[in-house]
């Protein structure tokens, strides 16, 4: 089990990293959208999160194994 | 122990894994914001969305306000949250479930909020004994536990 986690783990890692090297040119291909990130490359895109997760069940893509960030060109404070 | 975490768009994001078989998680993907500027910990509406959490389980603990705007805080059940540590060893963190849900009822409103992360805040570094390490112009940024014979 621990071997499995860890696997989702790196790949949630490098998801995340392909997300920090191509953000630029995403803020201008998905600015303002919600992207669902799977294995380096862009597996579903809305702006609104809901219709995201309908079009990600249509493919049969589990949304608990890919990583939803949002895109945004406006800097965002918390 | 030290857990790497990325710089991203001027934030600080940690890849994490959440499970719980109180709500059937499996094991899901799930990145945080580290935001020492919230003294809460929560998962977002978007990723609750995500991991199928059922809102009607949970019970209102409290609002929040963040960046603007007002939250509604869901309690939940106890989840696991696994990180991986530089020497790519797995810890888990035992979190009792929070969900930041938005009281806005526009859709635009809506969307806006939803826009928002899930966040680790001073809570969870405190209560996991948790220290961050943010050097950016250095390039160094990760969490740092202490266990403790080294206290």
């Amino acid at each position: 089990m621990n071997q499995q986690i860890m696997q989702l783990l790196k790949e949630a890692d490098s998801d995340l990293v392909w997300f920090k090297d191509h953000l630029e040119e995403l803020k201008k291909s998905h600015d303002q959208e919600f992207i669902a990130i799977k294995n380096g490359r862009i597996v579903g895109a809305d702006k609104n999160v809901e219709k995201l997760l309908k079009s990600l069940k249509k493919e049969k893509i589990d949304s608990k194994n890919v990583l939803i960030q949002f895109v945004s060109s406006i800097p965002t404070i918390f | 122990m030290k857990f790497p975490l990325e710089f991203i768009g001027g934030s600080i994001f940690l890849p994490g894994i959440v499970s719980s078989s109180n709500y059937r998680l499996g094991f899901s993907k799930l990145s945080f914001i580290i935001d020492t500027g919230s003294p809460t910990t929560f998962i977002s509406e978007k990723d609750a969305l995500s991991l199928q959490i059922p809102f009607k389980a949970l019970r209102f603990k409290e609002h929040m306000r963040l960046g603007g705007s007002k939250y509604e805080l869901l309690s939940g059940k106890r989840i696991k949250i696994y990180f991986k540590t530089d020497e790519s060893k797995l810890t888990s963190f035992d979190f009792d479930l929070i969900v930041a849900k938005t009281t806005k009822k526009t859709h635009i409103g809506i969307q806006e909020a939803r826009s928002c992360p899930s966040i680790i805040g001073t809570d969870f570094l405190i209560q996991n004994n948790l220290g961050l390490i943010f050097w950016p112009s250095k390039g160094i940024y990760y969490l740092e536990k202490k266990i403790e014979s080294e206290l």
